[in-house]
C-alpha cells in the first residue's frame, strides 16, 4: 500500500468543511497583540447559534460566574477576549464537522476526546502557570489529523480502525501502515492550511526539542490527551491510551496528588461542556 | 451526598456541576441562593461498588494495554486505579 504524498495531504485537506470567516479571523488574531476585540465581537454576535453556545459555555460551570453572561461583549469583559476565542473556536469546530462524512471516523466520540483533552489541558496549563486558553486550543485540535486522513481515504481510515481491532495495533502504528503517515503530520498540515500559529502547530511535536518560546504547550497536549484517553471520556470501544515520553512527563512533573485534582476537574467539567457543544452522540 | 442533576438558577447560571459532591457548606450557599431542593444520585450498595471498580480497573487495563511499558504511562495508570478506587468507594 502506498504512503501519503503531500499533494494527498493537501488535498484532503481542501475536502474538509470550510470553517466560517469568523473563526478563520480569530485564528489569525491569535497572533495579533493589537486585535480589534470590539469589531470581532460584534461580527460573533451575528451568528446567533455560535453565540449562544458560546453563552451556555460562559455560564456553565466551567467558568463557575456569580452573575449571567448576557452577551459576547459582556463575555469579553467578564472572561477575557482569549477566553472568549477559544469557546467560540470550540462551538464553531464542533459544528462545521458535525455533518461532515468521513468513513467509520465516530464523530461524536471524536469530539468528546477532543473536548476532553482540551478542558484536561487547561486544567494543567493553570497548575503550571502556562497560557490556558492557547492550551485549551491546543487540545481541541491535538488529534485533527485523523479528520485529514479519514477524509483523505475513508476506506483506508476503516482499515485503520480494523487493524486496531483485530490486531490491537496502537493507532499510530496503524496509520503509518496504512497511510505512511499517523494523524499528528496530517494535523500539522491543516493547522498550516488555517493559520494557526506556530506555537500551536507545533503541539504536535510532543516528546522532542522545544523552543523556549514553545514552553510546555506540547507537553501539555500530549500529556492531556493521554489522561483523556485514560479517564474514558469518550468511551470508544479501541480507545487506546498513548505513550507518554519520558521527556514530556518530566517537563510537567505533576505530583501524584495535582494528578488526582486534574482527573476530578476534567471529568466535573466535561458532560456539561459536551452537552452544550453539542457532541453528546447526537451530532 | 452527590448531585444527580447540575443545579442553576433563576438566570440560567449554573452554581453546581452534576457530580458535585454536597457539603454543609455548598447546602447552606445554595438555600441562600432560593435553591431548597436538588437531585441527588440514589446511594449505591458495596457490593455494586465492588462490581463498578472491578468493571473500572479492567476497563484501565485494556486502555494502558499498549503504554504500559513506558514508565510515565505506568504512574499515569497507578494514579488512575488510586482515583476510581477514590471516587467509586
Amino acid at each position: 500500500m502506498s504512503g501519503l504524498t503531500e499533494q494527498d495531504i493537501a488535498g484532503a485537506v481542501l475536502r474538509l468543511p470550510a470553517l466560517p470567516n469568523i473563526v478563520l479571523e480569530l485564528i489569525h488574531a491569535l497572533d495579533d497583540k493589537d486585535v480589534d476585540t470590539h469589531t470581532l465581537a460584534q461580527k460573533i454576535s451575528y451568528d446567533q447559534t455560535l453565540t449562544a453556545k458560546v453563552l451556555r459555555l460562559a455560564n456553565s460551570s466551567f467558568y463557575g460566574m456569580q452573575s449571567k453572561i448576557g452577551s459576547i461583549p459582556h463575555a469579553i469583559t467578564v472572561l477575557g477576549f482569549n477566553s472568549v476565542r477559544s469557546l467560540v473556536l470550540a462551538a464553531a469546530m464542533v459544528d462545521t464537522f458535525a455533518d461532515h462524512a468521513s468513513g467509520d471516523l465516530d464523530h461524536a466520540n471524536f469530539w468528546k476526546h477532543a473536548i476532553g483533552t482540551a478542558l484536561c489541558a487547561k486544567v494543567i496549563a493553570a497548575h503550571r502557570g502556562a497560557n490556558q486558553d492557547q492550551s485549551f486550543i491546543a487540545g481541541l485540535l491535538h488529534n485533527i489529523g485523523r479528520l485529514v486522513l479519514a477524509t483523505c481515504s475513508p476506506q483506508r481510515y476503516r482499515d485503520v480502525l480494523q487493524r486496531c481491532a483485530q490486531r490491537n495495533e496502537d493507532l499510530l502504528t496503524a496509520e503509518i501502515h496504512v497511510f505512511g503517515i499517523d494523524h499528528k503530520t496530517a494535523g500539522k498540515a491543516v493547522l498550516e492550511y488555517w493559520k494557526f500559529p506556530a506555537a500551536i502547530v507545533g503541539t504536535l511535536s510532543s516528546g522532542q526539542d522545544e523552543s523556549p518560546a514553545q514552553g510546555d504547550s506540547a507537553a501539555i497536549a500530549a500529556v492531556a490527551d493521554a489522561i483523556a484517553y485514560a479517564l474514558d471520556l469518550s468511551g470508544g470501544q479501541y480507545d487506546r491510551v498513548p505513550s507518554i515520553t519520558t521527556a514530556d512527563w518530566d517537563r510537567l512533573a505533576l505530583k501524584e496528588s495535582v494528578l488526582l485534582e486534574i482527573f476530578a476537574i476534567t471529568e466535573t467539567q466535561f458532560e456539561e461542556a459536551c452537552a452544550i457543544l453539542g457532541a453528546t452522540g447526537n451530532v | 451526598m452527590t448531585l444527580a442533576q447540575a443545579v442553576f438558577d433563576d438566570a440560567g447560571v449554573c452554581l453546581m456541576a452534576s457530580g458535585s459532591v454536597l457539603t454543609d457548606k455548598s447546602i447552606q450557599a445554595l438555600k441562600k441562593r432560593g435553591i431548597h431542593a436538588v437531585q441527588i444520585a440514589a446511594p449505591v450498595s458495596d457490593k455494586k461498588k465492588d462490581a463498578m471498580l472491578a468493571a473500572s480497573l479492567a476497563r484501565l487495563d485494556e486502555l494502558f494495554m499498549h503504554s504500559k511499558d513506558s514508565l510515565p504511562n505506568r504512574k499515569l495508570f497507578e494514579s488512575l486505579c488510586l482515583y476510581r478506587r477514590e471516587t467509586i468507594s
